[in-house]
């Protein structure tokens, strides 16, 4: 039969195998690793604010979360967008540390503090600026970092923006 | 099915492919996390199978481009290879397709430049090209022929 002889069951076998070593090699060495990841973790997403430290993942968080965060000032709000996107509108009280070249502001990140929330947010639903800075500062030793994914493109449809620079919030 | 043509070439695009997959699956093996960020940004898997991808799918890399590099299970390890780059060429199509504005993903989990768009897909179609064309001779080689 012609389909069997472009699927030979000695490729398919060794497809299966190898993909059976590399889950069993996967789990055992995602279990091993100090960074590893929670495998079949419950999806967040509640609507109270859980404030447990995040080991090794970004919590995502929404508008409602946000505000409450703000209002409590338990939040310390950073855009990861480029320079001149942050001087043309960004969330009230924001600090400027873009994702591209953060690590020449890594004596600023490091005086982050860890006891606050750090919620990192870029231009909204296409883009991970906020996703990939949220990494770096989780390797950086950060346990409270969030990613409000909505960004600017939801965050101005209710609220104004802040224009230029932000004074004396550091 | 023919016999395999150029055997030069046929060795060559192995070595290539299986060097290139054990490159890009060492980045990932390092960083879980970053990796499921990664994959978690093009939106299309819910969050256990992220986790569970993310932990897997680089060792899949490896142990591929280890067979290859190695010619041993070559028709399993193409026939993966071609099947994981058909999924990514899927994956990448589709976040072009729903504007993301993401990064690939493809060979490191930090690649503040590496965009998934058209030149990844390029890419990718390549190393599909590539690793069918390796498969179907890897199979014919070791197949009676027919008749």
């Amino acid at each position: 039969m012609q389909f069997s002889r472009y699927l030979p069951a000695f490729a398919l076998r060794q497809a299966l195998i190898l993909t059976l070593a590399a889950l069993v090699l996967g789990l055992a060495a995602n279990q091993l690793n100090p960074r590893g990841i929670a495998i079949g973790a419950a999806p967040t997403g509640a609507a109270a604010w859980d404030d447990s430290p995040t080991p090794v993942y970004p919590r995502p968080i929404t508008l409602d979360q946000l505000q409450g965060l703000m209002q409590r000032r338990a939040a310390l709000l950073i855009d990861a967008r480029s320079r001149e996107e942050y001087l043309d509108g960004h969330l009230p009280g924001a600090l400027h540390i873009p994702f591209e070249g953060w690590f020449e502001q890594i004596d600023r990140v490091r005086a982050l503090p860890h006891e606050r929330w750090l919620v990192l947010y870029c231009s909204g639903g296409t883009c991970d600026l906020a996703d990939l800075l949220a990494g770096e500062l989780i390797r950086e030793g950060f346990e409270k970092v969030a990613v409000y994914r909505g960004g600017i493109a939801e965050y101005r449809l209710a609220n104004p923006l802040k224009r230029g620079e932000e004074a004396g919030r550091e | 099915m023919n016999r395999i043509k150029f055997p030069r070439i046929a060795a060559l695009l192995r070595l290539g492919l299986g060097a290139l997959f054990i490159y890009a699956s060492l980045g990932k093996i390092m960083d879980p996390a970053g990796f499921a960020l990664s994959i978690d940004n093009y939106r299309m898997l819910p969050e256990f199978l992220v986790a569970l991808m993310a932990a897997v799918l680089p060792w899949l890399e490896l142990l591929c481009g280890l067979a290859l590099v190695f010619n041993c299970w070559t028709p399993g390890a193409s026939l993966l290879i071609f099947a994981m780059n058909a999924i990514f060429i899927i994956a990448i199509a589709s976040a072009m397709a729903r504007g993301l504005d993401i990064s690939c993903g493809c060979f490191s989990t930090s690649e503040a430049g590496s965009r998934a768009g058209l030149a990844h897909l390029v890419e990718d179609l390549f190393f599909l090209a590539a690793a069918g064309y390796l498969y179907l001779s890897s199979i014919a080689s070791l197949q009676p022929p027919q008749r």
